[in-house]
């Protein structure tokens, strides 16, 4: 497929000075790192600056985790992500819930060389740890959906440009994570970020948002408040200039686990942090912040854009192919998105293979998806938040010989959104800050529901996977959610049910005490039991939840033991 | 349940190992007889429960070296005549992740594996 311009179809497009500001911050940590090996700066010194680069001390060695913004990689990305897996790790990486990738054994006098070679296709590690704002998120299917009312990867842009190396959000009192979805229908979690944003076309067909705030999860998991219905593109970045100004000046720095906005927002209450962002918001100088039409542009015009050219018998072509083919037509079925042009269609590459571990891409496979978004998608590859991966503009008429390139690759389960398209944390296996392994019961779930049919007929389900209540895993916004506890040295597992992260977002609650690991599985195959036998056609396992009630699923769960 | 709880529980009577990160590849390491960090924890030096804080304080001088970071104690399994920690922890420290045994030191025939 042919691009229509010189740009990255789908991821800004640097300019002179971004890559050499990039090398720039290469060179830098080379410095830091010399520094530090030979004594000139002690761990406690070094840690900070090891972290704005995005290195972390884990289990068994050093992580590195590169940030992919509103996660598009272009292909040429994408092999050197692989290039780097094969050479400076063991083979792979890992996909995670913030739409980066992270290697899991860097060594610190290597890391130098990795950050110089990912300057040179554009990427870093900048703003994927520390207390600043983190790797915007946005939607997988964003340019390409059908249902998309506005792109939101030039506003993400926008956001990540005005926030990198801001010197008042910096050092805020915790981790802030902003999410931008351009679509109604909510892929991004939006209620569950610090700031979350829904941009949408007014009357006039000027662009505006929807802003949340205050939503998260880890140990205190909240839904953000709407602060504005209707917020103009020309007011984005002085808004949220004021909300961050707020959150600098009141949010706790005295208490690590009461730092986040969510908590300012539950100690203020919606009406009061309401008013002082407002009040802030009005001190603000508007022409200083004002976000024209000229800058928008001017940022949208970075972006390359998909040339769309598919015949019209495109759509035809792929009817035959699904009537042929009973296991395409399965694929296509779960795995595909309507896309916005006519003759066209997004994939789901599934990331989650019967009892693999979700998220993990091996550098042969990273390598092969490169080549396939060059031949099928514009060169353009998404990470999603789910851990999966997005080929966004394929033409109907060639999804047939893509799909029969991904089986061999491991990249064609068709499982998206059902049980076995689990969301799962490293989890101890890797963190430091794990309590429990996730990948083990995430791999004893997708065993026990390995069968298409019966995940066929279960339906779309969630299960997401925290080792730990940081809750990396979005255990919270999951119909079956697990998190990893210890008790006393050993694993337990406790579960919730009834989580949401769209629209209708919504919290899970604990089902009952903490389980071993089997006594886990066993009860979530008694969940989806009692869901099979007690839902009325149609109706989503959350409906199923609300309307029996948890008590209803506990004793019906617990009875059974 | 923060970490220096959970790497500090130790009990009377038991015996415990001194472990840390290599400063320059991360890579885990055990204090060996002689003071040299080994990456195979069966040559780890083991010391009763009663001697181990002075012993990881003796080992805090490789951090000041470089040499590494992160010391603390690891509590031993009485059950095992080898080291074998207590926890699930470190006993994927020691042996790579539980679910890829093609890593870590299990794939050079550790003696220690996740259960």
């Amino acid at each position: 497929m042919r691009a229509n311009a010189t740009l990255p179809v789908g991821t800004y497009g640097y300019q002179p000075v971004d890559l050499a500001f990039l090398n720039d911050r290469a060179a830098q940590f080379c410095d830091q790192v010399a520094r530090r090996l030979s004594g000139d700066l002690s761990e406690d010194e070094f840690k900070p600056l090891r972290l704005m680069n995005g290195l972390y001390l884990q289990l068994h060695a050093y992580m590195l985790r590169v940030a992919i913004p509103y996660g598009v990689l272009s292909a040429a990305q994408l092999r050197r992500l692989a290039r780097i897996a094969r050479i400076y790790d063991r083979g792979y990486g890992h996909f995670t819930t913030r739409q980066n990738i992270q290697f899991n054994w860097i060594k610190l006098e290597e890391a130098p060389d990795i950050l110089a070679e990912l300057a040179e296709v554009g990427m870093h590690a900048i703003q994927t740890s520390g207390n600043c704002i983190r790797n915007i998120t946005s939607d997988e299917f964003a340019g390409a959906a059908a249902d998309e009312l506005v792109d939101p990867r030039v506003h993400a842009e926008i956001l990540r440009q005005w926030s990198t190396l801001h010197p008042e959000y910096s050092f805020l009192p915790r981790k802030f994570k902003f999410a931008i979805s351009g679509s109604p229908h909510d892929r991004v979690a939006a209620r569950f970020h610090d700031i979350g944003l829904i941009a949408k076309p007014g009357a006039d067909g000027a662009v505006g948002f929807e802003v949340f705030a205050g939503g998260g999860l880890g140990r205190t998991p909240a839904i953000g408040i709407r602060l504005r219905e209707w917020l103009p593109e020309h007011e984005l970045l002085a808004y949220m200039e004021a909300i961050l100004r707020v959150y600098n000046a009141y949010g706790r720095r005295d208490n690590l686990y009461k730092a986040r906005l969510k908590i300012l927002v539950q100690a203020l209450g919606r009406d009061a942090f309401a008013e002082k962002v407002e009040a802030e918001f009005t001190a603000i100088p508007k022409e200083r912040y004002r976000l024209g039409p000229d800058i928008v542009e001017a940022i949208r015009a970075r972006f390359g854009k998909p040339y769309l050219d598919a015949p019209e018998d495109a759509p035809a072509e792929l009817s035959k192919r699904r009537r042929r083919d009973p296991a395409f037509d399965l694929w296509v079925q779960t795995n595909s998105h309507p896309h916005r042009a006519a003759g066209y269609i997004s994939v789901v590459m599934s990331l989650k293979p019967n009892g693999g571990i979700p998220g993990d891409a091996s550098a042969v496979q990273m390598d092969a998806i490169a080549d396939l978004a060059e031949r099928f998608s514009s060169g353009e590859i998404r990470v999603t938040h789910l851990q999966n991966l997005v080929l966004g503009h394929v033409r109907q008429d060639e999804l047939y010989t893509l799909w029969q390139a991904l089986g061999p690759l491991g990249l064609a389960t068709p499982n998206r959104s059902l049980i076995t398209d689990i969301v799962c944390c490293p989890g101890l296996d890797y963190c430091a800050l794990a309590n429990a392994r996730s990948i083990p019961i995430s791999q004893r779930i997708s065993e026990r529901f390995s069968n298409i049919e019966l995940q066929q007929q279960i339906g779309p389900l969630r299960i997401n996977i925290s080792g730990c209540i940081n809750a990396c895993g979005h255990h919270h916004s999951a119909d079956i959610g697990i998190l990893g506890v210890d008790k006393k040295g050993e694993e337990f597992f406790q579960l919730t049910l009834g989580g949401c992260g769209e629209e209708d977002a919504a919290i899970g609650q604990i089902l009952g005490t903490a389980l071993p690991e089997s006594e886990a599985v066993n009860v979530i195959s008694r969940v989806i039991d009692t869901y099979l036998a007690r839902r009325v056609p149609n109706e989503r396992f959350r409906d199923t939840y609300q309307r029996l009630g948890a008590t209803f699923f506990k004793e019906a769960v617990y009875a059974a033991a | 349940m923060g970490l220096e709880v959970r790497n500090n529980r130790r009990q009377p009577g038991r015996s415990s190992i001194v472990t840390a990160n290599r400063l320059r590849d991360g890579q885990v390491v055990w204090l060996a007889p002689g003071g040299h960090w080994a990456e195979d924890i069966a040559v780890a030096e083991v010391f009763d429960n009663g001697v181990i804080d002075e012993a990881i304080s003796g080992a805090r001088i490789f951090e000041e070296q470089r040499v590494v970071l992160d010391v603390y104690g690891v509590e031993l399994d009485p059950a095992h005549p080898c080291p074998v920690p207590v926890t699930e922890r470190e006993r994927i420290r020691a042996a790579g992740p539980s679910v890829r045994p093609d890593l870590g030191r299990q794939a050079k025939g550790a003696t220690v594996h996740a259960s």
